[in-house]
């Protein structure tokens, strides 16, 4: 398959909020995806993730209030109508969802629901998107396509449900793939055969992706550059390998920190307290209600998202003290 | 699993609605249901090999006398062949049947997947219509649409069609606002689907099934209200031959010839006691079959 020019996608101060606007999810995010490109981000549960994800295929739920600018290319996905978006959906902008057991509709056929997208988005003849679906099929690594092409989603079990999920989210060829959390509903092993797929498909199509996770692994797995979030807004941005390796944001600290990779053998650290309510925001930042580095300047107004070094941005006021941080939860780490 | 399936067998659930795994299920109500229902309608189109007799020829001469070799069900008071009336009536009141549910049914289940697929205003109106034709018994407002219309069976249908079709939009109603929040809908809709589409092709063959199970009382229900009709004088003309029409026709004759009225009431009975085995039986299988 030849690779396509796939546009870069830019997210400009995205902020989603509901109740008219008391309660505001995803708060002033910004990033951009380049063409062929992998990013991803990483957050708790209700960071507000999954629904950036949504705002920018346009399927918000009912009552969400966006504002900010979501552009693919040279158009204004945040200002599209209903009828050019849903043009858009599939064929330019698709959605590996994750949860393979729900995502697919119990009484299709899996070749006919892959046939169907490919049938949607364009002439084709019913046999051939028949065939289209049997080698889609082929490609995420069904064995015996054309037979199991007949199965339904409840005769395969879950790996095998999200590589159809991923055939129907490739099936119209689009040039970005969103993903949520496309590996959280599986075991292990699973998991990274389908992490391993995604990457392959995503080379081979040229296709931009950007990816969601709670978990680190993931993303790193796959992608270039890593966002965190926290409480509906980007705390810390770079290169995967330096947010792994030399974290810029006492949240991140904790949250690697909490791997059990990280750990060797005894109790979990964890970060005292729990996310706040998206309605019951402190006045500063956001995290600093559970941060032991907190100052009074922290909870005073809202931190800038500052650029640190080049590529690497984070909303710490304290970047320069994060050493003592480390210090700190590597010595008790070492005290049991 | 929640769900242990009977005699072992792992019949797939939703794959199960396929007519032959249907027709061979291992359910007793439903092989009786389907046999007797084939049956009916095999001795309602075959009704000429059955009886020798003509449904509406008169036989003064020959008029009520009892149930005997000749005249099994005996015949009525102009000599017609009660047994040869019965058959043929059958084919009225399955037809009667069958129309008064098929054509509810499709309006119903469209109107439901509109309501409750687009949610807003168009669910509120819908549902005060619905509100506003249920608040009317149902035989009441078939018998006053018919009377406003005139006797005779395409403006039963009519009738039947304006006030049944509410109970089927309100099933596929409900289960619409469920089944729109699954995510499968979600992956339809990020597909880019156009929202016929969804509707149609993705959530309506999930909601569908609740509507057969209604549709079999329902068509019994039918047959009682075209029989209803017919005893008021409002159904099918008179020489024709239909359960209720005979029913009330006999009934002058109850004290002296029972057998002109008691035999098509209990072809009522019968075709109700099959239809009502054969929806309890898919009631079962859709509650079986539902993951929910």
């Amino acid at each position: 398959m030849s690779i396509r020019a796939s546009e870069r996608l830019i997210v400009d101060s995205l902020t989603v909020a509901f109740d008219s606007g008391r309660r505001r999810v995803v708060r002033d995010v910004s990033l951009a995806v380049e063409p062929g490109e992998a990013v991803g981000i990483v957050g708790e549960s209700g960071s507000g993730k999954s629904l950036m994800l949504r705002a920018i295929l346009g399927l918000l739920p009912a009552g969400a209030r966006l504002t900010g600018s979501i552009r693919l290319g040279d158009r204004d996905l945040s200002r599209l109508g209903a009828r050019e978006m849903q043009a858009l959906r599939g064929s330019t902008v698709a959605m590996v969802f994750q949860d393979p057991m729900t995502a697919l509709n119990p009484v299709l056929r899996v070749g006919d629901a892959i046939a169907q997208v490919v049938s949607s988005h364009g002439r084709v003849s019913h046999s051939a998107a028949r065939r289209a679906a049997i080698e889609l099929m082929e490609r995420v690594g069904i064995r015996d396509a054309a037979s199991r092409s007949r199965a339904y989603p409840h005769q395969f079990s879950g790996g095998m449900r999200q590589r159809i999920v991923i055939a129907m989210a490739l099936a119209a060829r689009p040039t970005l793939l969103l993903a949520d959390e496309p590996t959280t509903a599986l075991d292990v092993i699973v998991q990274a055969e389908i992490l391993r797929l995604l990457d392959r498909l995503r080379r081979e199509e040229g296709m931009s992706l950007l990816l969601v996770s709670h978990d680190f692994a993931v993303v790193s797995a796959l992608c270039d550059r890593v966002g965190v979030m926290y409480a509906g807004e980007l705390v810390e941005h770079g290169a995967a390998r330096d947010v792994l390796s030399r974290s810029l944001h006492p949240y991140t600290i904790g949250l690697l920190e909490s791997l059990p990779e990280a750990s060797d053998g005894g109790r979990l650290p964890s970060i005292p307290g729990s996310p706040p309510e998206p309605g019951d925001l402190a006045a500063g930042c956001a995290f600093s209600p559970r941060c032991r580095m907190a100052i009074d300047e922290c909870r005073a107004a809202p931190i800038p998202f500052l650029e640190v070094t080049p590529g690497r941005r984070s909303r710490c006021i304290r970047v320069a003290d994060l050493d003592v941080l480390r210090a700190t939860l590597a010595a008790e780490a070492a005290g049991g | 699993m929640m769900v242990a399936m009977p005699l072992g067998r792992s019949v797939p659930a939703r794959v199960a609605f396929g007519a032959w795994r249907f027709a061979t299920a291992p359910s007793w109500t439903r092989r009786i249901g389907l046999i007797g229902i084939v049956a009916i309608t095999l001795l309602a189109i075959l009704a000429p090999l059955v009886s020798p007799y003509d449904p509406t020829a008169l036989n003064t001469g020959l008029g009520l006398t009892p149930p005997s070799l000749a005249h099994p069900f005996g015949t009525d008071q102009l000599g017609r062949d009660v047994f040869a009336r019965v058959l043929y009536g059958a084919r009225i009141d399955l037809q009667i049947g069958a129309i008064g549910v098929a054509i509810p049914l499709v309006i119903g289940v469209i109107v439901g997947l509109i309501a409750g697929y687009y949610g807003g205003w168009l669910d509120v109106l819908i549902g005060r219509v619905i509100d506003i034709v249920v608040a009317f018994p149902f035989f009441v407002l078939v018998i006053a649409i018919v009377a406003m219309l005139g006797p005779g069976l395409v403006n039963f249908y009519i009738a039947v069609s304006l006030v049944s079709w509410v109970a089927y939009a309100r099933i596929v109603r409900g289960e619409t606002l469920v089944a729109k929040r699954r995510e499968y809908v979600l992956t339809a809709r990020s597909l880019g689907y156009r929202d016929a589409r969804i509707m149609f092709r993705h959530i309506l063959p999930n909601v569908v099934a609740p509507t057969f199970v209604f549709g079999m009382s329902d068509f019994v229900l039918d047959i009682l209200a075209g029989a209803s009709l017919g005893f008021f004088g409002l159904g099918v003309p008179t020489p024709t031959p239909e359960w209720g029409v005979m029913i009330a026709e006999g009934r002058n004759f109850i004290i002296t010839a029972p057998w002109v009225v008691i035999f098509p009431g209990l072809a009522i009975v019968v075709v109700g006691f099959f239809f009502s085995l054969l929806g309890d039986s898919l009631a079962d299988q859709v509650r079986r079959v539902d993951p929910r």
